[in-house]
C-alpha cells in the first residue's frame, strides 16, 4: 500500500465545516464519533475535550508530537504527508475549547519536519487571524519521558521533564496550571475528516517494523487477521514472534490471530500506540529483551526508586542470562523483579517498562531457561 | 505566546549554533527566562541533546530500537568502535568524533540508521558508513 494514500487530505474543508458550528456541538460531534487517543491510552477525546472546555481559566491546546515509543513512525509519516490535517485538527480544538494558545511538542529526532509544520500553519492564517490563535512549535532534547502527558508540561515549563501525580488531570490544571488539552498527532488529524463524515473509528494506523521486506505506516482494520498484515509487509524468514514497541511486549506470531486490543491484552501484550515489531526465527528473544531493557535503564527519568534502580538490576540479570552466566536463581529473581517494578513505578513508564521481560517470560521461557546453569 | 519564552527551545537555539551551552550562555538564558540556575542546570544535563561542553566537531549515534536490534546495530556500534577507535560515550582523541547510542530516531523501517549532527542516514552497512565517514575528515 502506498503510504501517500493512506490518509485523506482534508485541504481546509474539514476546518471550514468544524468552525461553522458551535464549540459545545463540535464537543458533541467528536464525542459520536467514536474517536479515542492514539498516543497508546486510548481515552475517548471528546470526552476529554469536554473535562477540558469544562474548566475554569485560560484553556491551552497542546499537541503532542514526541514520538518516542520505539518501532512507533505514523506521526512522522502524518506530519510528512498530511501535516494540514493536524493542524487542522488543533484549530478545531482551540475553537471547541475557546483556547487562543496552541503548541506542538515536536520531538528532537524530528527538527527536520519544523518547516513543513510552519509551512502548514502558514496555510491556515487567515483562520488563525479570524480566532486570534496563535501556534507555536517546541522541539525537544530527546528523551522518551516527555511523550508522558505531565512530564511535557513540566518540560515546557523549564523543569526536569519528570511526571506528575494524577489527579489533578492535565485537561483541568496542566501547563501553568491552566486547562491544557493534550492530544496526539494521529489523534488531532483525524479531527478534520470526523466533520467530513470520512473518518472511520475501526481502522487506524500502523507502524510495521522488524523482520520485513517492506516495513512502513499501514492502515489497519481491527480485527483483521494478524497473518495477512505481516504478509503484505513481506516477512523475512519465518516470524516467531511479535513485539509492540518497547513497552508494549512480546507475544508469539499466530497468523491466524485477529488483530485487537482484547486479543493482545489477553496474551499479557498491549497495543498501546500500534507499532508492530516482527521478529523471525533467526533472533533470540533474550537478547532483544537485553536490547530493549537498556533503552529503559538510559530513559528512566530517575524520579522513583523502582523504577531507577529497579531497571538497572533487570538488565544486569537479563546480560548474565544473555550471556549464558545464569542461574534458575536469576530467572526467579528476574521474574519478581519484573512484577514490583511494573506494580511500584510511579509513572507509565516505569510501569510498562518490564512488561517485554514479562510477557517473554510468559510465552518464551524455554529461550531463558536453555541459557541458564 | 508561550512557544518564545520556552527554556527548551533556547537552550536547543544554542546546542545547535554552538555544539555546546557554555556556563556562560547558562546564565544568560536563565535570565531570559526568568528561571533560577539551579533549575536551568537542572534541565540542561537531562537531556540527551544537550550537553554542556564541546564533545567533537562531528557526533555520531547509533540508533539501538528494536528495529535497528534486529538488522545489526550491535555489528554497527562494534565496526564503528573499531575504526574510530574508540568507546560508545567517547570522544576521537582528535576531537573529531564523538560515537554514542541514541533511543529510537523513528526510522524503523529503514533500519538500521545512524544519526551524524543530527543528519539520518538509514539502512547503513560497512560499506556505507565507510564512505560517509571519509567525506567528514
Amino acid at each position: 500500500m502506498k503510504e501517500e494514500s493512506l490518509l485523506f487530505k482534508s485541504n481546509l474543508s474539514g476546518l471550514k465545516a468544524a468552525l461553522s458550528k458551535n464549540p459545545s456541538s463540535v464537543i458533541k460531534i467528536v464525542k459520536k464519533s467514536g474517536l479515542r487517543g492514539r498516543g497508546g491510552a486510548g481515552f475517548p477525546t471528546g470526552l476529554k475535550w469536554e473535562l477540558c472546555a469544562k474548566a475554569k481559566g485560560e484553556h491551552l491546546v497542546l499537541c503532542n508530537a514526541d514520538e518516542g515509543e520505539p518501532g512507533t513512525f505514523k506521526d512522522k509519516l502524518i506530519i510528512t504527508k498530511a501535516a494540514l490535517n493536524l493542524i487542522e485538527g488543533i484549530i478545531i480544538a482551540c475553537h471547541a475549547i475557546k483556547a487562543k494558545n496552541a503548541l506542538i511538542y515536536l520531538r528532537g529526532e524530528y527538527s527536520y519536519l519544523i518547516p513543513t509544520l510552519k509551512k502548514a500553519i502558514r496555510k491556515t492564517e487567515p483562520f488563525l487571524k479570524k480566532k486570534k490563535i496563535s501556534i507555536g512549535i517546541i522541539l525537544g532534547q530527546g528523551a522518551y519521558i516527555c511523550g508522558d502527558e505531565t512530564a511535557i508540561l513540566n518540560s515546557i515549563e523549564g523543569k526536569r521533564p519528570e511526571p506528575r501525580k494524577k489527579p489533578p488531570y492535565p485537561a483541568i490544571h496542566g501547563l501553568y496550571g491552566k486547562p491544557t488539552l493534550i492530544n496526539n498527532v494521529e489523534t488531532l488529524a483525524m479531527i478534520p475528516l470526523i466533520f467530513l463524515k470520512k473518518f472511520d473509528a475501526t481502522k487506524r494506523l500502523c507502524s510495521f517494523s522488524g523482520d520485513l521486506k517492506n516495513a512502513g505506516v499501514f492502515e489497519i482494520r481491527e480485527g483483521k487477521q494478524i497473518g495477512k498484515l505481516v504478509e503484505k509487509a513481506e516477512p523475512i524468514g519465518i516470524p516467531k514472534a511479535l513485539c509492540f514497541g518497547a513497552s508494549g511486549g512480546i507475544i508469539p506470531y499466530d497468523p491466524c490471530m485477529p488483530l485487537t486490543e482484547k486479543n493482545i491484552r489477553d496474551r499479557g501484550a498491549w497495543l498501546g500506540a500500534c507499532s508492530i515489531i516482527v521478529i523471525n526465527h533467526a533472533h533470540s528473544i533474550v537478547e532483544l529483551c537485553e536490547s530493549i531493557q537498556k533503552f529503559f535503564v538510559h530513559e528512566s527519568c530517575g524520579y522513583c526508586a523502582p523504577c531507577r534502580e529497579g531497571n538497572e538490576r533487570i538488565l544486569e540479570i537479563l546480560k548474565r542470562i544473555s550471556h549464558s552466566e545464569g542461574t534458575m536463581h536469576d530467572l526467579k529473581e528476574l521474574e519478581e523483579l519484573c512484577d514490583f517494578v511494573s506494580k511500584a513505578s510511579f509513572c507509565a513508564l516505569g510501569k510498562s517498562a518490564p512488561l517485554h521481560v514479562i510477557t517473554a517470560l510468559r510465552h518464551f521461557k524455554e529461550e531463558f531457561v536453555r541459557r541458564c546453569r | 505566546m508561550i512557544a518564545k519564552k520556552v527554556l527548551l527551545n533556547e537552550l536547543g537555539k544554542e546546542q545547535k549554533k554552538k555544539g555546546f551551552v557554555s556556563k556562560k550562555k547558562l546564565k544568560e538564558i536563565a535570565k531570559n527566562v526568568c528561571l533560577p540556575e539551579s533549575e536551568v542546570f537542572s534541565a540542561a544535563t537531562f537531556y540527551s541533546f544537550l550537553s554542556l561542553e564541546k564533545r567533537a566537531k562531528h557526533i555520531i549515534q547509533v540508533c539501538n530500537c528494536p528495529s535497528s536490534h534486529l538488522h545489526g546495530s550491535d555489528r554497527i556500534m562494534k565496526y564503528l568502535e573499531k575504526k574510530l577507535k574508540v568507546k560508545a560515550g567517547h570522544a576521537t582523541k582528535n576531537k573529531l568524533f564523538f560515537l554514542s547510542e541514541t533511543s529510537c530516531v523513528g526510522l524503523c523501517d529503514k533500519a538500521p540508521a545512524i544519526i551524524i549532527d543530527g543528519k539520518p542516514y538509514v539502512k547503513v552497512n560497512e560499506k556505507k558508513i565507510d564512505k560517509i565517514l571519509r567525506k567528514l575528515k
